[in-house]
């Protein structure tokens, strides 16, 4: 099921009304791990299977995880369940991929052996709920926390409806406690707290979800043709035609993905649930680790936590330090999908990671320089990380290499073609018109910290005002056929 | 206010605010769209008495034929025959199947279909990633939730014209910006599907290569793909509608649209090997005519009004005097 269908508003209505009208905290748990497997099945039917094989094994490994004596055997079980894990996500997202590099391998040393592709259907979603599942064993093996109580409450963290299919990637300490949240309760003592909709969660949750919503379906989607055309052909466009069409996927890109998370979180915050934010302002970034720290933080950390610390992070040699960064940057470019363009991707940001980090190791003084906390300063950091962000964006976009390459030398090696500008403007005009405004009110949400919360704090007929807004502007330029959201592929 | 107040208040907001966009967005498309089948409805049901008929169908590149001008043209070679302009905006043959049995039911004496390789694509881009398509082992609730939320059973009522608002908003905001100029307008009769936007009565001409070069790539990125005949539902619902226009003794003759020398340029070339084996099995197995236009006009100047639209305008009635050399020899 998608977010941006009415199936998903019916679903979400129904969920909400059944949570509110039925106060039994066990039959609330129930019913919301049954709704997010119905979530998921509707649109995967059979692979659910691979969903609920993935958190029987992981509830059970956690378990004995807990339950070991000593630590060789809690690693070997750690072991397994992560080989169980990543051996599933591997095959299904990586095997066809795998036996394509082998034949053409093949072919190029003349082996007379072709191995015919799977075909397999990539499960929605399974990049997403293993991570869920291994932050959890890991978190065990840790000893950051005792395993869930029961089959349910593990069902619900890894299959959580809002963030199922494209996160935020959920740690399983910070999700599970909120499970298990306690109340006060003076006569009886305390007791477990039954999922409640309160008013201010509820009103926070609708205009997170309302602007998600905007994002996605009013300047994603109506600025994606506009990219669609140029990158389809990219060869013989000019530069301008390159760059725009650049900048348009970079907006594209965040407006699906944040747009997507936003409505992830309104709707876990509705329910009660707060789950992390994935985006802060990343085109507002200074530097290559800052946009890291702003760009799908769920996975940036998560990469951070379990893959660059355990390789030694940054407390190794410094050739150590540059070498983890590619590393993690490959195979987070890599988990975006089976193709090399993913890979060059994240390959980009290993690097950019890496000089980055040379050059503010070699010249310290750069680092805390005066001048960079200036406004110009900080305007040309931003000028500089974002030349590059959006170099990287043109890797992730386009797939084919010769195109890729082409679209590459264009962004680097401007033309100076002036002849088709016009024509390019006056044939696109509504992308543009939405691109510039996007860069506005973007500006404008980074200069007035807790926007979204000060307008769920208006007054109701304000907001109501708002919310018809928002609705009127989807509505009146929706395109027809619902848009998928491009982190749904991962 | 209490909790259960404050949240019915806020639950209250929401719905309001939903009812009021949609109620802007119902009025709004409204009155800005025609209500088809409520035409088709009129139009099949009137009483043609024993008049002679040609019909053309086709999508808006036949939409552009002055059924007027027909009618002129061939009354001068002495032919009673009255010219209706069937031609639907989108219209593809899958979705004329739907209504064959109304115009075989007026008995037409002479059918023009005119098509195109618009018919044939497919809806969605080949590109989009369908890796992450399930087929469906065990039931599918989807098509279940489908069935009961189309809108048309839900409410007994034709709501189709809500389904693409975009298309709408974009013309109502272009003639409020840039009204176009009507003064080429010609008048035109009998075609009732069929409401030709000023836009359609514009010339436009490129001026320089660059502008050509700029045109042919935005065509290249608007291609979706096109299956192979034996999978392509316009191509098989076209023989479909061959195949009842002979059981019922119409007789009926294709014609392929008018495409400018920068969509025929930048056509794939599967685009071309499976439109011409749709052509050869439509000439071969149900014996109908084609004649070419495709790239008839394709070197013209002065007669498009984009890439796959010849211009309804008074300066322009070179297509027109073809299509009625086609019904001329058509009705010998």
């Amino acid at each position: 099921m998608i977010f941006n269908t009415i199936d998903f508003v019916i679903f979400f209505i129904a969920v909400c009304t059944t949570i509110v009208i039925v106060k039994n905290r066990k039959f609330q748990h129930l019913f919301l791990l049954g709704a997010s497997y119905f979530f998921f099945y509707y649109s995967s039917n059979y692979l659910i299977t691979l969903l609920i094989f993935t958190t029987i094994w992981d509830f059970y490994l956690g378990q004995a995880i807990f339950n070991a004596q000593n630590i060789q055997k809690k690693k070997a079980i750690l072991i397994i369940s992560l080989a169980g894990n990543l051996g599933l996500l591997g095959f299904f997202k990586y095997a066809d991929f795998a036996i394509t590099q082998f034949n053409i391998l093949g072919q190029h040393f003349d082996l007379a052996t072709q191995i015919p592709l799977l075909n397999l259907t990539l499960p929605i979603g399974i990049s997403f709920y293993t991570f869920h599942s291994i932050t959890y064993t890991v978190s065990i093996y840790r000893g950051q926390m005792p395993p869930a109580k029961s089959f349910v409450e593990y069902g619900i963290f890894v299959a959580f409806f809002p963030q199922l299919v494209a996160g935020p990637i959920l740690r399983a300490k910070d999700f599970l406690p909120q499970l298990r949240e306690k109340i006060e309760n003076f006569e009886t003592g305390t007791r477990l707290r039954q999922i409640i909709i309160n008013n201010q969660n509820l009103k926070l949750g609708v205009t997170i979800m309302a602007f998600g919503f905007l994002k996605k379906m009013f300047f994603a989607d109506n600025i994606a043709p506009f990219v669609n055309k140029i990158f389809a052909f990219p060869i013989g466009q000019d530069s301008f035609s390159i760059i725009m069409a650049t900048i348009a996927f970079g907006i594209q890109i965040y407006c699906d993905f944040s747009g997507y998370t936003d409505i992830a979180i309104g709707a876990a915050l509705v329910l009660g649930f707060k789950i992390p934010i994935n985006f802060n302002k990343p085109y507002f970034a200074t530097s290559p680790s800052d946009f890291w720290r702003r760009w799908h933080i769920s996975l940036s950390s998560w990469l951070r936590d379990y893959l660059y610390i355990p390789l030694g992070g940054n407390k190794k040699s410094k050739v150590r330090t540059y070498f983890n960064l590619f590393v993690v940057m490959f195979l987070g470019g890599l988990w975006h999908g089976a193709s090399w363009n993913f890979v060059i991707w994240g390959v980009l940001h290993g690097a950019y990671l890496a000089i980055h980090k040379f050059v503010t190791d070699r010249f310290p003084v750069l680092k805390d320089h005066r001048f960079f906390k200036t406004r110009i300063g900080m305007i040309i950091s931003i000028a500089i990380t974002q030349y590059f962000v959006f170099l990287a964006w043109i890797a992730f976009r386009v797939k084919n290499t010769n195109d890729m390459i082409y679209a590459m030398q264009k962004y680097v090696l401007i033309d100076f073609q002036t002849s088709g500008i016009t024509s390019l403007i006056n044939q696109n005009r509504f992308p543009f018109v939405l691109m510039f405004l996007f860069i506005v009110l973007h500006f404008i949400s980074y200069k007035n910290k807790n926007m979204i919360e000060k307008i769920s704090s208006f007054r109701l007929i304000h907001w109501t005002l708002i919310l018809v807004i928002i609705m009127m502007l989807i509505f009146f330029f929706y395109i027809g056929n619902p848009e998928s959201f491009i982190y749904f592929q991962f | 206010m209490n909790e259960l107040g404050k949240k019915l208040s806020v639950s209250i907001s929401i719905a309001i605010a939903f009812l009021i966009a949609f109620s802007f967005l119902y009025i709004f498309l409204k009155s800005n769209t025609s209500d088809l089948t409520k035409q088709e409805n009129d139009f099949y049901s009137q009483d043609f008495g024993t008049q002679k008929k040609i019909v053309i169908l086709g999508s808006s590149q036949t939409g552009h034929l002055n059924a007027t001008y027909l009618d002129g043209y061939i009354s001068k070679n002495n032919k009673d025959y009255r010219v209706y302009n069937l031609s639907i905006t989108g219209d593809r043959p899958s979705q004329r199947l739907g209504t064959i049995d109304k115009l075989i039911s007026i008995k037409p004496d002479l059918v023009i279909y005119g098509i195109g390789f618009r018919d044939f694509e497919n809806e969605e881009h080949e590109n989009m990633d369908k890796s992450n398509v399930t087929e469906n082992i065990l039931p599918d609730p989807q098509a279940y939730v489908r069935q009961l939320i189309k809108l048309h059973l839900l409410t007994g009522y034709d709501l189709n014209f809500l389904q693409s608002p975009k298309g709408v908003t974009f013309t109502f905001l272009h003639d409020i910006l840039a009204p176009p100029d009507t003064s080429a307008a010609m008048y035109v009769s009998n075609t009732p599907f069929f409401h030709p936007h000023p836009i359609g009565i514009q010339i436009t001409i490129l001026n320089s290569t660059s502008d050509y070069n700029q045109e042919k790539q935005d065509i290249q990125g608007s291609f979706t793909g096109m299956a192979f005949p034996d999978k392509n539902i316009d191509a098989i619902a076209l023989k479909e509608i061959l195949t009842k226009l002979r059981e019922h003794n119409i007789k009926v003759v294709i014609f392929t649209t008018p495409y400018k020398k920068s969509y025929l340029e930048a056509l794939p070339n599967s685009y071309k090997q499976i439109f011409s084996s749709i052509l050869n099995d439509i000439t071969q197995q149900h014996s109908v005519k084609v004649y070419p236009l495709d790239d008839k006009y394709e070197n013209f100047t002065g007669v498009w009004t984009d890439y796959n639209h010849i211009a309804l305008n008074k300066k322009v009635t070179i297509y027109d005097y073809d299509i009625g050399k086609i019904i001329l020899n058509e009705t010998q």
